[in-house]
């Protein structure tokens, strides 16, 4: 192994193994930590826009037509 | 040594280039860019950021003022951009004060002030964009929304719009303080509850003296 590669292997292990791998102390919660952080790790948006709209559709569902008015508030924060 | 303007406005050119191309990482692999500017800083690309948002500021004015006055909009938005800076001064000294108390109870070990300046000033990316887009739509489609099909429509959209940037710019935060703290997330999830604990009540007084609408943050 030359030097180049060694030194570049050298420096992917260092920042793979900066942070200790996490552990939420539960069987079921480690395995959809691992599971999401999975998929957040690369393009998280195919995670988030199904959210996102499972978020909004709920709002719609509960509070109906009062979501313009949500929208409305939000225009009105900048 | 002397001042050389060209190398810094090389310098300056180069660090929006990195940091363009750093931004487009964070939408496609947040993790991994995450972890890259936790180590690497670059006051540049800070500050670049940080104009960002004060142009962000002069335009929010020019649109809610109605005018082009550059007296009014330097100045109007120089002072909502000094609340902006003192919040996030504030947010910042607030998790590496809480970072320290962590690495103190051996639950973390903490990188540098400049690794926190670096990685928040990224996660605010998904705020900056958040407030251009909601700008830019108070000018192409003022308030209020109605309940019609029309209104209901962009609304829906609107929301999930929102609630995607706002999701993005929590995985954001926390990653900055997964990288910076170097712990675990029992750790960090308590560290971000107990910003809330201030910032909620902070965030309703600068509401209540007509500072922030929404938080710049």
């Amino acid at each position: 192994m030359n030097d180049k590669v060694f030194s570049h292997l050298k420096k992917r292990y260092n920042e793979i193994y900066s942070i200790e791998p996490n552990t939420l102390h539960s069987g079921i919660l480690d395995v959809v930590y691992k599971f999401s952080g999975k998929l957040m790790k690369t393009f998280p948006f195919k995670l988030f826009v199904p959210i996102a709209l499972l978020t909004a559709f709920i709002l719609y569902v509960v509070f109906g037509s009062l979501v313009t008015r949500l929208a409305s508030l939000l225009q009105h924060g900048f | 040594m002397g001042f050389n303007i060209t190398s810094l406005f090389s310098e300056i050119i180069a660090s929006f280039i990195v940091l363009l191309r750093t931004g487009m990482r964070l939408i496609f692999a947040p993790y991994k860019t995450m972890r890259v500017l936790a180590d690497d800083f670059d006051v540049y690309q800070v500050l670049i950021i940080l104009t960002l948002i004060f142009g962000y500021y002069v335009y929010a004015v020019a649109i809610r003022s109605n005018a082009l006055n550059p007296l009014l909009l330097s100045s109007s938005a120089l002072i909502s951009f000094l609340y902006f800076l003192l919040t996030f001064v504030l947010v910042l000294l607030f998790f590496y004060g809480a970072g320290l108390v962590l690495q103190k109870m051996g639950h973390a070990h903490v990188r540098g002030i400049r690794s926190l300046v670096m990685t928040f000033s990224y996660s605010l990316l998904p705020t900056l964009i958040w407030f251009f887009t909601t700008s830019s739509l108070f000018l192409v489609l003022p308030p209020p929304r109605y309940p019609t099909v029309l209104g209901t429509a962009f609304s829906i959209i609107f929301i999930v719009f929102s609630v995607t940037l706002l999701l993005w710019r929590i995985i954001l935060w926390y990653l900055s303080l997964r990288f910076v703290y170097r712990a675990r997330f029992y750790s960090i999830l308590i560290v971000m509850l107990a910003f809330g604990v201030w910032f909620v009540p902070y965030t309703i007084a600068m509401y209540q003296y007509g500072i922030f609408r929404v938080p710049f943050i």
